[in-house]
């Protein structure tokens, strides 16, 4: 053999096969090891990229609760809508631009979507059915596309009781940090004002999913899991959509607010802000254009206005002050003051004279009468005698300058001025003037509509004052009960019977003889007050509050019109319709006399 | 009676088994019947329909191996000496041909197809290059003269034109892979380590500076100062001459303090290793212009996948996820979900390696190791055991031949070589491939049959 020669040559060769198997045998080592690195030591790892390769997780978002009203009438549910997603995960690029090019042929827009993507992205919300049933025959021809059935928001009536339930919109970024909203996901519907945003937590129900193994190009081929989404829970509303469609018809086209409460137990019959919005737009792809819009509006649509107006009272106030000046002994029943159409403070040159709405006069009035024809130099005079400070004092026990205790944020709270919050604001004293001003409701006093409403309910209740609120209970989707809102006593008020016997006949005969006769009706006692804002801007704002029936008080409200002038005129047939319509009463019942009342 | 067959029995067994190494055909039909059934495997899909052509052409292929080997094995492999020429030649002629006659697959012109069948002439190119280095190396040994630098021009020449043939398909990765089967097939047949040093420096140069420019040049990774440096520098010209002055430089001082130093040390040295550095460098300018970027993108994504993340750095990935997601034992037959789900591509071709790791596993994978490597160190053995010189050098070649191909293809798989297109041998799914390494196995049976006789 070649091998046995002493060839030098042939003996190096000998060698290098040699060498041959050691590299042969130290590299199928140094690959083993690696094949080891690999499949043992990163191999958890790697298992779950491929399990990931292979598993789409597609969430199915669960239809939010539905919102009912007392009688069970739906105010706001859920209709279906189609939406195109992608799921770019496994797939190559050209494939996915590919199957883009085309969808934007098919879809008007196709939005958001950025190449290196990853997760499922929604490229078109509501599609129109004809399209999805075209994508879905073509289904081959869009690799990584997904039709989606999601629930979408639907408020059949659209801008009714806007203010009250809310709209809904994308978790916000400040929302997200927020710990109220753990649990909450990127991406997530949620509710941005009123009832949908209190309630959310009930309402959004749980978001199911689907585990899908897909293959290369994202097709799907059998489903690992599937957990359905729950439904959201349902709100039943202490909210009348009858008496709350009355109450947006007579506001109609007016700028203003009504809140109508059951003063018996604070519940929220109707509740109504205008001008309004429709919160479908806020479902729908809306332009970023058309949001501002609203949001610019000078009508202040988004703006609730029985939380969020303040204004001045007006006569409405002459309750607080006749209250005050009762109970402190400034009045009695027996006081009168002589009324012949002004009232001169100080003396000299320095007097100034205040002038009663009514130019000739009321002539010599007693309290009742003052209340029921609203008599202005009457309260001037009972005002000046009882002080500003009690004046405050009466009006704080009645809720003023103070949150209604109403569930929803944002509400303003108004103002009572003082002595004490005048030299601290403004740094002048505190002048006899401005008492005079303040005991018929001008000057600094600021209220809100539902605080006025829930003045009716204390004099209804005669010093007993509810919390008022719009959820009666929530229920689950089988019908269970979640949670059962029960009334709440907010304030009791301690005064005399007797100044309470003064104040409801007084506002009973407001309505019987004095400035409200329009809601004077044969069946139905109604006792009210109506007041006028005096607006150096523009026309006056109008104001009633009234309660009924009398004997046995169902219902209280207050009608606020922004601009809408006298009270007498412009807030009390509001009022009219809305009773008339609740007590099924007929139109020829009333006694249609107007008093312009100032 | 009973006991007189028995001792025939035994006798044709001793007899065969001089003339057929067991170990090595045994390893090679464990692997080829492991192939098909992966084939079957990477073709069945989730969808319960099987694409069973794949599997029908590798058994069909598998068979024509068997005779091609059976005829290898008993041909004196002397002819193949005798007529190496013609059959380098026939090679050559079948790469041209293919250039103008080949099928367009994948971009490429790599493919004879013939009624349903396709071949890849490069793959027997392979085969035909090993055995004409072969002979001239035994030649040169004969001569006794392999000394002079000069000898080793035709050799390269050898190489070369079937490289530059199969880059002109083109089909780098094939291409790639004649220069390690050169390197092998001359450190074997004794060139002297300094040549082969010489030339990994050169072709470690010519090739290392397009590649480097090109990773240099990955927006997407994050470059140190010195990858940035010596990327300013190489990227403009005068700037790379420059430098070139400047290891010369270093390479003379070096040189001249180790001659003070009573070194004794020819100039030579000093001349070839500033020559070979020069030529590498000034050779990588034109390389780098023939180079596409995505095949130079294709070459160094093994070391981060994002430079090419939606080509072949994805193959990268999705392949070691198929590995080790197989875990220990593996996923079982037909579950691998990387494979058969489609992720990863060519799953029967060159990543089958994958798909059978992710299957049955780190065992499964050790077990492939394994005949390989059987197959390998038999493959050496026989070398060691040829009767003649030329016989070793070719089994030793053939055998450099496996160990590369399978090496490219297994780190390829485990990210740590280039993705190359490189089969595995007897287990990819492909013809020609099949083919050509059980003409690689008859070889050595026809070596290994022929070693005591004279």
């Amino acid at each position: 053999m070649w091998q046995n020669t002493e060839s030098f040559q042939e003996k190096r060769l000998h060698n290098n096969l040699q060498h041959l198997q050691y590299f042969t045998i130290a590299v199928f080592v140094i690959l083993i090891l690696r094949l080891f690195f690999i499949s043992i030591i990163k191999g958890s790892y790697f298992q779950k990229i491929s399990e990931d390769n292979r598993i789409q997780i597609f969430t199915l978002p669960a239809p939010r609760g539905i919102i009912y009203d007392r009688k069970g009438k739906v105010l706001v549910d859920n209709r279906l809508s189609f939406s195109v997603l992608l799921s770019p995960i496994n797939l190559k690029r050209e494939i996915l631009e590919k199957t883009i090019v085309r969808l934007n042929g098919v879809l008007e827009s196709v939005n958001d979507y950025k190449p290196g993507m990853t997760g499922n992205v929604c490229l078109a919300e509501d599609v129109e059915p004809e399209k999805i049933f075209y994508l879905s025959e073509q289904k081959h021809n869009f690799p990584g596309m997904r039709i989606q059935v999601r629930p979408k928001r639907h408020y059949p009536y659209g801008a009714f009781a806007a203010h009250l339930i809310g709209y809904l919109g994308q978790i916000s970024k400040r929302e997200l940090e927020d710990p109220v909203h753990v649990g909450y996901k990127k991406r997530d519907i949620i509710g941005k004002t009123g009832l949908e945003k209190i309630y959310d937590r009930f309402l959004r129900g749980r978001d199911g999913n689907e585990q899908i193994e897909v293959d290369v190009n994202g097709k799907p081929l059998r489903m690992l899991s599937h957990q359905d989404s729950w439904m959201g829970d349902h709100l039943i509303l202490t909210v009348d959509k009858n008496i709350q469609d009355t109450c947006e018809a007579v506001l109609r086209g007016k700028k203003g607010a009504i809140c109508v409460l059951n003063p018996k137990n604070g519940e929220v019959l109707a509740m109504v802000s205008k001008p309004d919005f429709d919160p479908n737009i806020f479902i729908e792809n809306t332009s970023p254009l058309q949001y501002r819009k609203l949001f610019n509006d000078p009508e202040l649509p988004m703006f609730n206005r029985v939380i969020q107006s303040q204004q001045s009272p007006g006569s409405v106030f002459k309750i607080i002050t006749a209250i005050s000046a009762l109970e402190e002994g400034a009045v009695d029943l027996e006081t009168t003051y002589n009324c012949h159409g002004s009232f001169l403070l100080g003396r000299g040159r320095r007097s100034r004279e205040f002038k009663c709405w009514k130019e000739g006069g009321h002539g010599r009035m007693e309290i009742i009468d003052a209340i029921a024809h609203s008599c202005d130099v009457y309260f001037y005079q009972a005002g000046l005698k009882t002080g500003v400070d009690s004046i405050s004092e009466y009006a704080a026990l009645f809720g003023l300058s103070a949150l209604s205790g109403f569930c929803m944020p944002s509400e303003e709270r108004g103002l009572i001025p003082s002595a004490r919050w005048k030299r601290e604001k403004t740094g002048e004293c505190w002048y006899p003037g401005d008492t005079v001003n303040m005991s018929i409701g001008q000057g600094y006093v600021l209220v809100t509509p539902i605080q006025m409403a829930n003045l009716a309910s204390f004099v209804a209740g005669r010093g007993v004052l509810y919390e008022p609120f719009t959820v009666r209970r929530i229920i689950d989707t089988e019908g269970n009960i979640i949670r059962t809102f029960r009334p709440k006593v907010k304030k009791r008020v301690k005064l005399k019977q007797q100044t309470w016997d003064i104040i409801q006949r007084g506002m009973r005969e407001a309505v019987t003889s004095g400035t409200c006769r329009g809601v004077n009706f044969r069946n139905l006692a109604v006792a009210g007050k109506t007041g006028t804002t005096q607006n150096p801007h523009g026309d006056d704002h109008a104001w009633f509050i009234c309660y009924a029936p009398v004997e046995d008080p169902q219902v209280a409200m207050s009608v606020y019109v922004e601009h809408g002038g006298h009270g007498s005129s412009a807030a009390v047939p509001l009022a009219r319709k809305i009773l008339e319509n609740m007590f099924n009463l007929k139109e020829e019942e009333i006694v249609e006399i107007f008093e312009i009342e100032d | 009676m009973k006991r007189k067959n028995e001792y025939i029995r035994a006798g044709i067994f001793t007899a065969l088994s001089r003339r057929i190494d067991f170990w090595l055909v045994g390893a090679m039909a464990l692997l080829i019947a492991f192939s098909c059934l992966m084939i079957f495997s990477a073709a069945y899909k989730s969808t319960y329909e099987v694409n069973t052509a794949y599997y029908a052409r590798q058994v069909s292929f598998a068979l024509a191996g068997f005779l091609v080997l059976i005829f290898l094995m008993g041909m004196d492999y002397h002819l193949l000496e005798e007529y190496a020429w013609l059959v380098y030649m026939a090679s050559i002629l079948l790469l041209v041909l293919v250039l103008f006659m080949g099928k367009y697959v994948n971009g490429a012109r790599s493919w004879f197809s013939i009624g349903d069948f396709t071949l890849q002439p490069s793959e027997f190119t392979k085969i035909a290059l090993v055995i004409m280095l072969s002979r001239y190396i035994d030649r040169l040994l004969l001569r006794r003269d392999l000394k002079g630098f000069g000898s080793l021009a035709a050799p390269f020449f050898l190489t070369l034109i079937p490289m530059a043939l199969i880059l002109l398909q083109p089909d780098m990765g094939s291409a790639l892979m004649f220069f390690p089967v050169l390197m092998g097939i001359l450190y074997l047949g004794n060139v002297g380590i300094s040549h082969i040093i010489a030339f990994l420096g050169f072709s470690g140069m010519a090739l290392g500076i397009p590649l480097f420019l090109t990773y240099a040049g990955q927006k997407q990774i994050q470059h140190g100062m010195i990858t940035e440096f010596f990327a300013k520098v190489l990227g403009y010209f005068p700037y790379a001459l420059v430098m070139m002055a400047v290891i010369i430089m270093i390479f003379y001082l070096v040189y001249y303090f180790l001659v003070k130093l009573k070194f004794n040390i020819s100039i030579k040295y000093f001349i070839v290793t500033s020559a070979v550095f020069l030529s590498g460098m000034l050779a990588s300018y034109p390389l780098q212009l023939f180079l596409k970027q995505y095949q130079k993108q294709r070459l160094i994504a093994f070391i981060n996948p994002n430079i090419d993340p939606f080509g072949t750095g994805y193959h990268i990935i999705q392949s070691q996820v198929a590995i080790g997601s197989g875990g220990f034992l593996g996923k079982g037959f037909l579950q691998g979900t990387q494979g058969q789900l489609g992720f990863l591509p060519v799953q029967h071709a060159d990543f089958i390696f994958s798909v059978i790791t992710e299957e049955f596993g780190f065992m499964g994978a050790i077990v492939l190791s394994v005949l390989f490597l059987i197959i390998l160190l038999r493959g050496i053995r026989i070398a060691v055991t040829a009767r003649d010189r030329f016989g070793s050098l070719l089994a030793g070649g053939i055998v450099w031949l496996l160990f590369v191909e399978i090496v490219i293809n297994l780190g390829m798989t485990m990210g740590m070589m280039p993705v190359m297109g490189v089969s595995l041998p007897f287990i990819s799914y492909g013809g020609s491939s099949l083919l050509s390494s059980m003409a690689a196995v008859g070889i050595l049976l026809s070596i290994y049959g022929r070693r005591f006789t004279h």
